[in-house]
């Protein structure tokens, strides 16, 4: 998550925040903000398709992907359900060549005036408890945030009550960490 | 390795749209964080963060219907709701999720990721390897 929050500043030198809401309905909202979240849905949608097809919206692969002691049970990996781990490291080697091509000194990105990146590299006390945490709730339930929210038109009540929940937790921590 | 097929694809169809969102936008696609910032507070630079909400909870919808995947049976309410809180709760004070930390966090190289998807994923382990204990 970042740790700032500043407003965009658009290419073609528009003063306006990025995404903003027009104020006004007679004031037509930017072709570049309109653009943007034309990106932003799709890549919502993209990210959802990969959730989906890799099958990280259906909890008992990611539970056994967890359980590691089936790996001891026949020849290696023996019963145990790597794919999961499969698609988290396609996912994760897709991004560093992301990062190595995409985010370079003096470039921008497309419909933005600068890369929005988190800057804070200390390892601290709430980073480790807050994962730690994170690592017992994704195990009990087998659902990520992004899963868990990708699971909601599917008709799945486990999933409408795990992210009403989740919402919940994520108020309690920005309260808490305030 | 025609096991993995869909496993590969899918990891790399994640990460497209996460670069799909850096490269357009310069923001990352960190699920938590981008939920996170729109119940915590409001900000004017809200609006790509619902798009990018809707386009996930429309495309989850979608494609469980065209890839016609099955959605997992009931779990015990006593379980989802403890789950959840924690999740939620994690995932902010831990600045990122599985998305966050352990797609866009090790993509950039990130140390705090680092550290984070090892210790999720250990107590993930370990908490799996419990329930499974229990549940023999």
């Amino acid at each position: 998550m970042e740790t700032e929050d500043t407003p965009y500043t658009l290419k073609t030198g528009h003063s306006s925040e990025f995404g903003a809401v027009a104020p006004a309905a007679s004031e037509p909202a930017s072709k570049m903000a309109r653009w943007g979240l034309l990106l932003a849905f799709v890549a919502g949608l993209a990210l959802a398709g990969g959730l989906v097809y890799g099958g990280m919206t259906q909890p008992k692969r990611v539970i056994a992907f967890l359980n590691i002691s089936t790996i001891t049970q026949g020849s290696f990996p023996g019963r145990w359900n790597a794919r999961v781990g499969v698609v988290l490291l396609c996912a994760m080697l897709t991004m560093l060549l992301a990062y190595w091509i995409t985010v370079r000194p003096g470039r921008k990105p497309w419909l933005a005036s600068r890369f929005v990146l988190p800057i804070r590299t200390s390892i601290d006390f709430k980073l480790v408890v807050g994962a730690t945490l994170f690592g017992i709730g994704w195990g009990m339930a087998g659902y990520d945030p992004g899963a868990a929210v990708a699971s909601l038109l599917t008709g799945s009540t486990d999933a409408v009550i795990f992210v009403g929940t989740m919402c919940l937790g994520m108020l309690f921590a920005t309260r808490f960490s305030r | 390795m025609s096991n993995y097929y869909t496993s590969i694809m899918g990891g790399i169809i994640i990460g497209l749209a996460s670069w799909l969102l850096l490269f357009g936008l310069g923001r990352v696609a960190g699920v938590s964080g981008i939920m996170g910032a729109l119940i915590g507070r409001q900000s004017a630079s809200n609006a790509w963060r619902i798009a990018f909400m809707a386009g996930l909870i429309v495309g989850g919808g979608v494609f469980h219907l065209i890839l016609n995947v099955k959605v997992s049976s009931l779990q015990s309410p006593a379980l989802m709701i403890p789950a959840g809180l924690l999740v939620g709760f994690g995932s902010v004070l831990g600045s990122g999720d599985t998305t966050g930390h352990a797609i866009s966090g090790l993509g950039r190289r990130s140390g705090r990721s680092l550290i984070a998807v090892m210790t999720f994923l250990a107590t993930g382990v370990a908490t799996a390897l419990v329930t499974a204990s229990m549940r023999l």
